[in-house]
């Protein structure tokens, strides 16, 4: 158990490296800040900002990390724990070490996740600070429920993303490409079908889960889309229950299959 | 592979063959990169495919150039022990031995990407001894080193052969591996053609002069040197800082290198042999 430990704080260094090395550092932290700026913007070019606040919020939210940041850094990020190692051809280091590679795998997976949702968290609440500071926290207070509704959504979202990213980078060559599609196609389309095709769309739960802001706050993102019989505790559970799939369908592709990493021809 | 059947003891044991021969896909099926689809491998007892728990035992050095790149070489072997299970204080420490122990203690702090070539494969080599492994399993470990470096590794692979560590060092050159061990395997299309008989493999390809390809700074002074050997039968310099001499006693060549390096005459950066000779024997044992 405690060499175990010493192979995680390992993982925890890889995951670093990908999410804070040199490559990503600036276009991460530009991705995660682009909203706090923007509502910076927004509130000092603003003629009449109290009546436009509420707008820029849900606009932000469902404009900017919805719709980019959760699906596209929560695929990208995901996926990349595994296709990074595949084309730096380091897998190798992780195969040939006892703490076995799925294991390793999906703590630095982990890790990543808990990147992601930090930076998230600081985002968001950045952002809403910007908007909703007025000379005094009692604004700020009063509208605090609706942000802890939409971090919880983007939240569990980005996770679900994040591991949806991490089983197709363990079975295809090119995982973004199909992350892609999902999110820009599958997701989308499903989700603006009528019927039950939406239940099929990780973006609905996500929706079902951002839109149901406390009583006398401005109405969450996308609440529209949100109109159907799933309850949050439903979306929740879904997002939940996916994740945990998806990882153990990671796990178990991870164990069974051989992945050629010096062969750009053979790849996997 | 096909038709393989193998034990290999402790010492050090050559895998030999040309490029393409199945090497490497060997040595990855002993380290539980790939499932034998059929038949067994079993390392110390252990099933690789199955068993992470081997690579407390085994130490593996590939034939990729592929690193962390943003690590420092310290960083590397540090996290390289840490998947091993070591702690930071022992991780560090054993990192730092196994970096004294291939070389790279002066280079240790820089980032691996500013490394050469030659330190790349040290580094590597640094990786797969940091957990004082039994097994050792080693790609192609002499590929991309000057003269020196060669020289060194060498005598490194002697002396963990003598700690009583199972070496297996895979080489398409035959000299190498000659001036390492008579125990070799040779394999060739996959296939294991004959293994501790390389005494008559070197009868085989005697008589076949080998191409041997140097590069240095002062292509004219080493040129100098090999012509006057008497065992050599052409030198050419077709590039700019590039020497191809033909002969057959390359270990001769080997050693006329060295001493010229040791001594300060000329550097050696590179040395290749263009023409595979093995390929030649190999044939000749097939046809056989």
């Amino acid at each position: 158990m405690i060499a175990f430990r010493h192979a995680a704080a390992a993982a925890a260094t890889l995951a670093g490296l990908q999410t804070f090395g040199r490559q990503r550092r600036w276009i991460t932290l530009g991705v995660f800040f682009l909203p706090v700026i923007m509502a910076a913007i927004t509130r000092y070019m603003s003629a009449n900002f109290a009546s436009v606040r509420p707008a820029a919020y849900v606009a932000s939210v469902a404009g900017l990390y919805a719709t980019v940041i959760v699906p596209f850094i929560g695929v990208f990020w995901g996926s990349s724990v595994f296709s990074d190692e595949v084309e730096g051809k380091t897998l190798v280091f992780l195969w040939t070490r006892p703490a076995g590679r799925t294991p390793v795998l999906l703590i630095k997976w982990l890790l990543v996740v808990l990147a992601f949702v930090l930076l998230l968290v600081t985002s968001l609440v950045l952002m809403f600070g910007i908007l909703f500071y007025d000379r005094g926290f009692g604004r700020i207070v009063s509208e605090a429920p609706m942000l802890l509704y939409d971090l919880g959504a983007l939240t569990l979202g980005g996770v679900t993303y994040s591991a949806f990213g991490f089983v197709l980078a363990t079975l295809f060559k090119r995982p973004l490409a199909a992350g892609l599609v999902y999110v820009l196609i599958w997701d989308n389309a499903m989700h603006f079908l009528p019927g039950y095709l939406k239940l099929l769309s990780i973006r609905h739960y996500v929706a079902v889960l951002s839109s149901r802001p406390a009583e006398g706050a401005p109405r969450g993102w996308l609440e529209f889309l949100a109109k159907s019989d799933t309850t949050e505790t439903q979306a929740a559970v879904t997002l939940a229950a996916v994740t945990v799939v998806l990882l153990a369908a990671s796990a178990i592709v991870l164990t069974r299959r051989e992945y050629h990493t010096d062969d750009p021809a053979r790849s996997q | 592979m096909n038709q393989v059947s193998l034990r290999i003891g402790p010492g050090i044991t050559g895998l030999l063959g040309p490029n393409g021969a199945g090497k490497s896909t060997l040595l990855k099926l002993l380290t539980g990169q790939l499932k034998p689809g059929s038949g067994t491998v079993r390392v110390a007892g252990h099933d690789p495919w199955r068993s992470p728990d081997v690579f407390r035992l085994t130490g593996y050095c590939p034939d990729t150039d592929s690193f962390y790149e943003e690590l420092s070489g310290l960083d590397f072997i540090v996290l390289m022990s840490r998947l091993a299970g070591m702690g930071p204080a022992e991780g560090r420490r054993r990192a730092q031995e196994a970096i004294e122990r291939v070389g790279m203690a002066p280079h240790m702090n820089r980032r691996i990407r500013g490394y050469s070539k030659g330190m790349r494969q040290r580094i590597k080599l640094a990786a797969a001894l940091v957990h004082d492994p039994t097994v050792l399993l080693l790609d192609e470990p002499l590929n991309g080193l000057d003269v020196i470096g060669r020289r060194d590794f060498l005598r490194l692979f002697r002396a963990l052969g003598a700690e009583g560590r199972t070496l297996l060092v895979s080489s398409h050159i035959l000299h190498e591996i000659e001036s390492l061990t008579q125990d070799i395997a040779l394999i060739h299309h996959g296939r294991v053609l004959a293994d501790g008989a390389i005494g008559e493999i070197r009868l085989l390809i005697e008589n076949q002069p080998l191409t041997l390809q140097m590069t240095t700074p002062k292509p004219r002074e080493v040129g100098r040197e090999l012509a006057a050997m008497e065992h050599i039968y052409s030198v050419t310099y077709p590039e700019p800082g590039l020497v191809v001499a033909r002969t057959v006693r390359p270990d001769a060549v080997y050693e006329a290198l060295q001493a010229g390096a040791m001594e300060g005459r000329f550097e050696v950066n590179g040395l290749l042999a263009l023409d595979d000779n093995l390929d030649a024997v190999f044939s000749y044992l097939v046809k056989e």
